[in-house]
């Protein structure tokens, strides 16, 4: 019992630091993509000052919602939190209360709520935000659940901890690349990263997650944006821990993951909306391939 | 037994002729009534008692007198109903009856040489085979009841003589299910004249869908 | 004396109800729900006392001449799921039913404790000719029931077309007892599971009683009647149907997996998991598609089904292979899924149900901001709504876990490259429906219950009375339960297989499973212990300023927003749509009208129709076959009596001629 209260709270801390270094990432992410673009941009740590500064600005919302409204970015930064608190890495991989399944529909409920209220302040862009997010939700499930599978076929066990990449064997193999670049285009989508997504905008041809969040402003936007600045930490980390065929440091491979980000989303354009279908279906035929190749 | 033989092929043979409606219940009446003798002959010469007389009693009862008497009630209702035939089609079912006759004799030679009653088997194999034709070629519907009957006359006759005496439910049985199907015809046919002013059963065809 | 045996005298007695004397028919209501209630308490308490304390002999044993009834477990695990639903759900009818006052409402109740009647006894037959008897009178009684609102033209269809499909179903579960009873010494089921059947007629049999029991719980290519016949029916009922009638076919399959046939064959498991998998992709995409709450619903229970059935075929495809002690976990996730699909889709007919009551519509077009309305049934259809779509903290993700796991055990222990292609198929079919039933549930709850409300109906909506409220509070709360503390239910499942089982699946911490490697668990109460520990320190940090939210109106380029700018139901799955464009085949006309104003665009009018994809490439195509071959068989059957009686004669001559020549 002793053990578990252990556990549980090394999973904590490990959330929390997650949820520090979160921002972080992000202002990497920019830094990158601006310098790649010969900015300038901003200092690495200017998302902390405009999380602080959502913080402090009045919370305004449509008189139509319902508590669901206010719900929706507690519960999704909650799932993210929780998420993790989940990921394998630092200080984390003896126990967890849930496996790789489980990580999956915790971040799930994230979504459930937030299309939720998407459809809540009654106006066209937020029913159409979520619209596209199921969509989106609907071809990124079953690449995740391909990548998941691969893992634990190959170190039979569906706990992420169990999954983590093993450097003792053969891991640069052909399976191992071919789910890594999967994991990394399936990463993007989930995201909302730009080949799929542009985060930056706020036009209706593109916008998928920032149209749910346009209804949103102070207090709650802060938790719905480190609540995604705290899913892409821990989308990378997974990246890192568990696809990522390179023996390097973990931190190391975050930050790697980070630049290839933001080099990505330099080169690449918006696609149309329709085209993601063909772009996760090429996620789901690589994982295909890798399971065959295993 | 021969003479009564000799008799019945005699009057089914009149009544493939027959299309005068009342005339025919007159025939059937009288064939149903040779039936009756047949069994009173067959039941007094196998068994005694009221066993014995009971199935010649009903046919004599429901065979001769009231389904006859119910068609001939119905019939004396119908005005300028009559069966319009070509002669031919007397002539066919005349022929055809002849041809069963025939051909139940061969049967008869064929499946059980030597038999008692092979003459009340061709008979009887005759009666059931120009029931059919009757209700097969004729158009009126007192005609194809009186062809049911002639069926069932049949049938009734053979199992008689084949079963030597068949169990008494039986044959209760068997006179419930003609009366009731008699009634239902009868029922039926003054129910389709008052609908088509008319017994023609091939004006039913229109019913179709 | 058996709590079984009483319960099904006061069902009995129940049914009697129907006699009432026509001016106390309230009266009559409230006593034959009163009987229905009392009675699957006593049925929920025996099982479920059977279940948690497994002995050695039947749950209820009884012969009567060469009927018999006798219950194992198996029997007892769906009884405890027939018990609770009925106990909920005639709760949920003393309010709900009271719309059908003058409406022949003694009839419905009567009925309603026939079919649980019947219900009861199907599982709980100890022979064929009992099991098929009541499965009939359960099939009668159930379309009575739908049929209930006969007076409109769509209800009469619906139920005549499930009339027809389930005495389909009922005449190849009737060859499939028969091929089985020939072979063995009689029709009671304990004879019938020594029986000797072989080789093609194995096959034969296991093909008639799969057609069988997958057109009843509304398997892919045979659930046409479903989708009409819910919506059709009232909710209560549909609830029940959907609930426990589509488990009992489960029931009725298994009997003759693990009893009759046998489960040694490859291809029967195989059949099954892929049908399965089939039905739950393509359920839930036409449950996306749908604007009807109830269609959705039926829809969704296709889709519920198929998971079912897919993890039911894993457990036969793990129990050919000879892994006898880990196919426990396809079938405890068979049946937990059961059980929780149970709870949920009653919760979410029964919702349904009273949203209906309480606006006179089913489409989810006409809704919106029915949150504000009737909070409670908000609260609780959220909650389905979460199940459904296999959320955690709700039962629904324990059965789909389980799932899950047995099919990662099936690929990890028979570790053959086909094994592993057919569970890569599985996952991509199972991650698609987990996102399309979100995005579905998502869909219906956030048009009929969030935003603003699209039409005037909404306006004299009103919450619901208390026994609709109870009997849906109790299965939100069964599901809230059973989804933080799921041991217990896993454990009674698990205990209905405890001859092949060998692992403990739950535990005081959640549920843990071993056979796809190393341990994975799903402890639920930890996760939830956690997300309400930090759910407070956020609240209280959102909280913390007096005036925490202002409330103003969306900024609308200068106008007001008008509800008519929300997305509409069939907007928000336009992309699904257009994804599954090849499967969905959607039928769209638009219309323009006249021009009304001079400084205005036109009025376009726009119909959506989405043909099932069965219906118009399988359904169609034979029914055209069926009417050119009887158009043939037409000229046959000239209408003229004399023509018939000529056939006959033709027969027989026929016969006396061949009767002479051989």
């Amino acid at each position: 019992m002793e053990n578990l209260i252990a556990n549980i709270g090394l999973n904590l801390i490990q959330g929390l630091v997650l949820l520090i270094f979160s921002p972080l990432i992000m202002g990497i992410i920019n830094k990158v993509k601006a310098r790649l673009q010969k900015r300038m941009g901003a200092s690495i740590f200017q998302e902390y000052f405009d999380l602080f500064k959502w913080w402090r600005k009045p919370t305004i919302i449509t008189p139509y919602t319902t508590s669901i409204f206010i719900l929706a970015p507690v519960v999704y930064f909650m799932t993210s939190l929780y998420a993790a608190t989940m990921v394998p890495g630092f200080l984390t991989g003896q126990f967890s209360a849930g496996d790789a399944f489980i990580f999956v529909y915790i971040l799930a409920l994230g979504r459930f709520f937030m299309t939720l209220s998407s459809m809540d302040a009654a106006t066209s862009f937020g029913g159409m935000g979520g619209s596209r997010e199921i969509y989106v939700s609907v071809l990124v499930e079953p690449a995740i659940m391909l990548a998941i599978l691969i893992n634990s076929l190959r170190y039979h066990s569906t706990t992420l901890s169990g999954m983590i990449i093993d450097y003792d064997g053969a891991y640069f193999t052909i399976s191992a690349v071919l789910t890594c670049i999967a994991f990394f285009l399936v990463m993007l989508a989930e995201n909302s990263r730009l080949p799929v997504d542009n985060p930056d905008t706020h036009l209706e041809l593109t916008m998928i997650h920032e149209g749910m969040t346009l209804e949103y402003s102070g207090k709650l936007l802060t938790l719905i944006h480190l609540g995604s600045y705290l899913k892409i930490i821990v989308f990378l980390t997974l990246f890192g821990a568990l696809y990522f065929p390179i023996n390097i440091p973990l931190w190391l491979k975050i930050l790697l993951g980070a630049v290839i980000i933001g080099i990505v989303e330099t080169l690449n354009n918006k696609m149309r909306l329709f085209k993601v279908r063909v772009y996760l279906g090429a996620a789901i035929v690589f994982l295909l391939l890798a399971i065959v190749a295993e | 037994m021969e003479y009564l033989v000799v008799f019945l092929v005699l009057v089914v043979f009149l009544q493939t002729r027959i299309t005068n409606l009342k005339r025919a219940v007159v025939c059937l009446a009288g064939q149903s009534f040779i039936i009756a003798i047949a069994c009173f002959f067959l039941g007094l010469s196998n068994g005694e008692g009221i066993h014995a007389l009971l199935p010649g009693i009903l046919t004599l009862l429901v065979k001769v007198l009231f389904i006859p008497g119910a068609i001939y009630h119905l019939v004396g209702k119908l005005k300028n109903e009559r069966e319009i035939l070509s002669a031919s089609n007397v002539n066919y079912s005349t022929m055809a009856a002849a041809f069963f006759l025939v051909w139940g004799y061969f049967i008869v030679e064929k499946l059980m040489p030597g038999s008692v009653g092979r003459d009340i088997i061709a008979a009887s194999i005759l009666m059931i085979m120009t029931g059919l034709a009757l209700m097969v070629l004729r158009k009126r519907a007192i005609i194809q009841i009186v062809g049911l009957i002639t069926l069932e006359n049949g049938i009734y006759l053979l199992g008689l003589l084949m079963t030597e005496g068949l169990p008494l439910v039986v044959e209760l049985g068997v006179f419930l299910d003609v009366l009731i199907a008699v009634v239902v015809l009868v029922i039926l046919t003054s129910r389709m004249r008052l609908s088509f002013m008319t017994t023609d059963t091939s004006v039913m065809k229109k019913l179709k869908g | 004396m058996d709590f079984i045996v009483i319960s099904l005298l006061i069902y009995l007695l129940g049914t009697v109800t129907i006699v009432w004397p026509k001016n106390a028919e309230l009266i009559a209501h409230y006593l034959g729900m009163l009987c229905a209630v009392v009675a699957s308490g006593m049925v929920t308490y025996a099982s479920a006392a059977y279940l948690l304390n497994p002995v050695d002999e039947w749950l209820v044993e009884g012969v009567w001449g060469s009927y018999s009834i006798q219950a194992d477990a198996w029997s007892a695990a769906f009884l405890l799921l027939t018990g609770v639903a009925g106990v909920i759900i005639s709760i949920y009818a003393m309010g709900y039913g009271k719309t059908y006052l003058g409406n022949r409402i003694r009839l419905l109740g009567g009925l309603w404790n026939l079919f649980l009647l019947s219900m009861v006894t199907v599982l709980i037959a100890g022979d064929a000719f009992t099991f098929i008897v009541f499965w009939e009178i359960m099939a009668l009684v159930s379309f009575l029931l739908v049929n209930h609102e006969a007076d409109k033209k769509k209800t009469v269809s619906a139920s005549y077309q499930y009339m027809v499909m389930t005495h389909i179903g009922t005449a190849a579960i009737m060859v499939a007892f028969y091929m089985v009873g020939s072979c063995s010494e009689s029709f009671s089921f304990t004879d019938m599971s020594g029986n000797t059947l072989s080789g093609y007629m194995k096959d034969i049999a296991f093909i008639c009683a799969f057609l069988g029991f997958a057109l009843k719980s509304g398997l892919m290519p045979l659930h046409i009647w479903l989708p009409n016949a819910h919506p059709a029916a009232p909710s209560h009922v549909s609830a029940m149907m959907s609930g426990v009638m589509l488990k009992v076919a489960l029931y009725g399959f298994g009997r003759f997996a693990f009893q009759f046939i046998g489960m040694d064959i490859f291809w029967h498991g195989f059949v099954v998991m892929v049908v399965g998998l089939i039905s739950a992709f393509l359920g839930i995409l036409y449950a996306s598609m749908e604007t009807d709450m109830k269609r959705i619903l039926a829809y969704s229970s296709v889709e519920n089904m198929g998971i079912i059935f897919s993890a039911f075929g894993c457990g036969m495809l793990l129990y050919s292979m000879q892994l006898t002690s880990v196919s426990v976990i396809a079938f405890t996730a068979a049946l937990v899924h059961a059980c929780s699909h149970s709870l949920m889709k009653g919760l979410m007919f029964m919702s349904a149900g009273a949203v209906k009551h309480a606006l006179g519509s089913k489409n989810i077009e006409l809704m919106g901001g029915l949150a504000k309305k009737m909070p409670y049934t908000a609260l609780f259809t959220l909650i389905g709504s979460m199940s459904l779509a296999s959320l955690p903290f709700t039962s629904g993700l324990v059965g789909e876990w389980l799932t899950l796991q047995s099919f990662i055990t099936l690929a990890q222990q028979a570790g053959t490259p086909e094994m592993r292609l057919l569970v890569v198929f599985a996952f991509i079919m199972l991650g698609l429906t987990g996102a399309t039933a979100l995005g579905c549930f998502v869909r219906m709850y956030g048009v009929a219950f969030l935003g603003r409300a699209r039409t005037g109906i909404v306006k004299k909506a009103h919450e619901v009375s208390g026994f609709m409220l109870f009997g849906m509070g109790l299965e939100a709360v069964l599901i809230v339960v059973i989804g933080v503390m799921p041991d217990i239910l896993v454990n009674m499942m698990q205990g209905v297989f405890s001859r092949f089982s060998v692992v403990s699946m739950g535990t005081p911490m959640g549920i843990i499973w071993g056979g796809s490697g190393q341990y994975a668990i799903y402890s639920p109460g930890i996760i939830f212990g956690i997300f309400v520990i930090f759910s407070i320190f956020m609240v209280a940090a959102l909280y913390r300023s007096s005036n925490f939210v202002y409330k103003d109106v969306t900024w609308n380029c200068g106008t007001e927003p008008t509800s008519r700018q929300q997305y509409s139901a069939t907007g928000f799955s336009k992309p699904l749509r257009r994804t599954f464009e090849k499967i969905l085949s959607p039928k769209r006309r638009m219309t323009y009208l006249r021009k009304e104003h001079a400084y205005f665009g036109r009025k376009l009018q726009y119909n959506l129709e989405i043909p099932d994809l069965f219906n118009d490439k399988l359904y169609k195509p034979v029914q055209q076959m069926m009417i050119n071959s009887s158009s043939a068989f037409h000229k046959i059957q000239e209408g003229s009596v004399s023509i018939y009686i000529g056939y006959t004669m033709i027969a027989m001559i026929f016969v006396l001629i061949w009767g002479v020549l051989l």
